[in-house]
């Protein structure tokens, strides 16, 4: 009897539905997201053919020549298209998409012009589009393929966030990196009156005995100097992450301890936007947001191999007074004593550092880039990020270092200054290249001073070469999933336990101490590698302690740290 | 779930933490001593990824200065080095700055990075009307990419005119740190 109601009333409402008048309009945008505007009334999909940017959930809900492009590939309530590639676009513009994709879209002079949920984008020769899709001009954000061997990757193909997917894990796997990369993904996130990159990581990443392995957010523990200790957790995400995104994982002491069980894994498809459309952000969000999304295998055991590519963006000239290239590389002292201490770095942690190759770049790169590159406005369409889109010309599974002249932080200028590397992700995205966070940015400016010839051991106090090999050597660390041991405040830990820590107390000064844990800079404490040299207050002699000390860093790695790095997959047989 | 969000954010290693605050920073530099001036000035001119903020090389006050003018100046020093001190010494010390700024800005033989260095510290340091001044040889200079950054600088301080007085005469494509400082200048 209950069901007959039910079923009574339903139909009722679909009676009601169907007799109501049907919305007038002048434009689309008078219309429901999801409705057509045509002989002045809005209409649901399928009343009509669609037009070139019409709503649709199939290819028949479009004109002739029309196909439909789904919210699946980022279009909300669909989008009636053409493909640049294969067919005319006589009725709109060929817009090329920032992921690689070239559509045909619609023109427009004003947001009024579009669709409920589009925007006239005009870095896109004015045409209606997802807010995700409007990227500023010129700015690329590629979607690459691994140059791992297929075995190792899994494809989960085009996928929209809140999409809950599996994935196989055979038994001996060393790692797993889930790649997100952005289809149509908007840049940034408005929270609490600022902005932050629209990270992507899984939301929830479940292991086969149905365990949680991450959650995002992750809840990590408080430390008791007043910042965070992430050695408790399984999976460790740094965020900084938007477009591109890699999570890896083990990354922490427990996850190195416990392995990664073989069976079915599930995870949530996931950004910071997808987060904010649940409420509590100020520009509400989207769940709209698609990606391409792919896992990485690696089986064990750990690897051992290494292969870095340096590519020279800046110009300078070698210590004979000629322009530093590629082809002089690999007779220039400096270059060699660089490549030389990279390497005996990376040997003591086991990992032998197997090609070097140097690049040229285009006289373009190196006017856009060479010169000074900001490290906080490090947004995908940002010189940094566009910038490592360069190793796109050279796919493999490799390191890629760029040499600049200069790294600055803070864009405004109003505060911070120079620095001398800056990588793109932690961990960055391994085995792809060309994407906005494959490399790392390295200053070159010390490379030729000092003496000519270095001699003997390390020295990083006189010898420029050892110096920039030691910045390359620590951002290719965060590249293979490092964080700093300890932060500039004591108060920030890497999630290992086998690294030597230097907490804000008892390590800082005595006229600090009572500062450990406040916020404003100018009030920080400081934990200096002098202070954290002991055996209660170490980490100052690891390569990824906070800062280069010309008579404490030794360039140190400890087993996990070593043990992390050889398991990621850029870290080959 | 702004507050899971939030903290999701600041659970990234680097971006600053919500923290009691601290006493001011004038307190703070008479709170410290000249060895801890010194051990604070050399742990921030080592930093590798992440630079001293403004405000942290104010902390240690003017006294910084007889760490940072001689690493600036020396010329057997690294660069690297010496830029991260013009930083530093824009900041702790302006008024020494102000004097050494523009004159390492200007000089074709220093290494580019402490050039790049210079020119911000010459924006920050000097009042508007004398960075311009001093800037402009650098703006007309003969490194295209050093041009860029002096114009990002002036278009910040006061120096529009002379941005799109050498924009104009820019005959390459221009690289977006034009793009940038023509933005800012309202063009």
């Amino acid at each position: 009897m209950q069901a007959v109601t039910r079923i009574a009333a339903l139909a009722a409402l679909a009676l009601m539905a169907g007799c109501s008048s049907p919305t007038p309009c002048n434009t689309v945008r008078d219309c429901a997201a999801g409705e057509r505007c045509a002989n002045k009334q809005c209409q649901s999909i399928g009343s009509s053919p669609g037009a070139l940017g019409d709503s649709c959930n199939t290819d028949q809900d479009c004109g002739a020549g029309l196909g439909c492009n789904p919210l699946a590939i980022g279009f909300p309530q669909g989008y009636c298209t053409a493909n640049c590639a294969t067919a005319s676009c006589t009725a709109g513009v060929c817009t090329a998409l920032s992921s690689g994709s070239s559509v045909c879209t619609v023109s427009c002079a004003a947001d009024a012009d579009c669709r409920q949920g589009y925007v006239c984008c005009p870095t896109a020769s004015n045409t209606c589009l997802p807010p995700g899709a409007c990227t500023p001009a010129a700015c690329t954000r590629p979607v690459a393929a691994s140059a791992l061997p297929s075995a190792q990757v899994v494809s989960l193909g085009t996928r929209k966030v809140g999409d809950a997917v599996t994935f196989d894990v055979p038994p001996s796997t060393g790692s797993i990196t889930i790649l997100h990369q952005a289809r149509i993904a908007g840049l940034q996130i408005a929270a609490n009156g600022q902005t932050f990159d629209n990270s992507a990581v899984p939301q929830s990443l479940i292991k086969p005995d149905g365990t949680e392995a991450y959650h995002d957010p992750s809840g990590v523990a408080s430390s008791a100097d007043g910042g965070t200790d992430p050695s408790g957790l399984f999976a460790m995400f740094g965020g900084g992450q938007p477009s591109t995104a890699a999570f890896t994982i083990p990354n922490t002491t427990a996850s190195l301890n416990a392995g990664l069980p073989a069976g079915t894994w599930k995870f949530v498809v996931n950004d910071y936007a997808n987060e904010c459309a649940g409420g509590g952000c100020d520009d509400g969000g989207t769940n709209a947001d698609t990606y391409d999304v792919s896992v990485l295998l690696r089986p064990l055991p750990a690897g051992n191999n290494l292969d870095v590519n340096f590519y020279i963006v800046g110009t300078v000239n070698d210590n004979s007074g000629q322009p530093f290239t590629a082809a002089s590389a690999a007779n220039d002292p400096s270059a060699k004593r660089m490549v030389q201490t990279f390497t005996s770095i990376y040997n003591a942690a086991s990992i032998h550092v197997r090609t070097v190759t140097f690049y040229d770049v285009s006289g373009a790169a190196q006017a856009e880039f060479g010169t000074n590159v900001s490290a906080d406005a490090s947004g995908p369409c940002d010189l940094l990020d566009q910038m490592f889109t360069l190793s796109g010309a050279h796919p493999a599974n490799t390191i890629n270092l760029f040499l600049v002249q200069s790294i600055r932080q803070s864009a405004s200028g109003t505060q911070g200054g120079t620095v001398v590397g800056v990588d793109g992700s932690i961990p960055g995205p391994t085995t792809l290249s060309g994407t906005v966070h494959s490399g790392a940015a390295v200053s070159l400016a010390d490379l030729f001073a000092g003496p000519a010839f270095c001699q003997a051991g390390m020295d990083l106090g006189s010898c420029g070469a050892d110096r920039v090999a030691y910045i390359a050597a620590h951002e290719t660390g965060h590249f293979l999933g490092m964080f700093h041991t300890t932060e500039m405040e004591g108060a920030d830990f890497d999630p290992l336990t086998d690294t030597p820590r230097c907490p804000c107390i008892p390590c800082a000064s005595a006229s600090d101490q009572p500062k450990c844990g406040t916020s404003q800079a100018t009030g920080q404490a400081l934990v200096t590698a002098q202070r954290c040299a002991t055996t209660s207050c170490g980490g100052g002699d690891n390569l990824m302690f906070w800062l280069l000390d010309d008579a404490v860093s030794l360039g140190k790695l400890s087993a996990m740290q070593s043990q992390v790095m050889r398991l990621n997959p850029a870290v080959q047989p | 779930m702004t507050a899971l969000l939030i903290a999701a954010l600041l659970g990234a290693p680097r971006p600053p933490r919500a923290r009691p605050a601290a006493p001011p920073a004038d307190q703070q530099q008479a709170q410290l001593s000249d060895d801890e001036v010194r051990e604070k000035a050399q742990a921030y001119l080592g930093a590798i990824d992440r630079s001293a903020t403004a405000a942290q090389w104010k902390a240690l006050g003017p006294r910084a200065a007889q760490v940072l003018e001689p690493i600036a100046s020396d010329p057997q020093a690294l660069p690297s080095k010496r830029a991260m001190a013009v930083d530093g010494l824009a900041a702790a010390a302006p008024d020494r700055a102000a004097a050494l700024a523009g004159k390492l800005a200007r000089d074709e033989k220093q290494p580019l990075v402490v050039r790049v260095a210079a020119v911000h510290a010459a924006g920050e340091a000097l009042p508007p009307q004398s960075a311009v001044e001093e800037l402009k040889p650098v703006l007309q200079g003969r490194h295209a990419g050093l041009r860029g950054v002096a114009a990002e600088v002036l278009s910040r301080h006061g120096g529009c005119s002379a941005v799109r007085e050498q924009a104009a005469r820019e005959k390459a494509a221009r690289p977006a740190a034009w793009q940038r400082a023509l933005s800012r200048c309202g063009d």
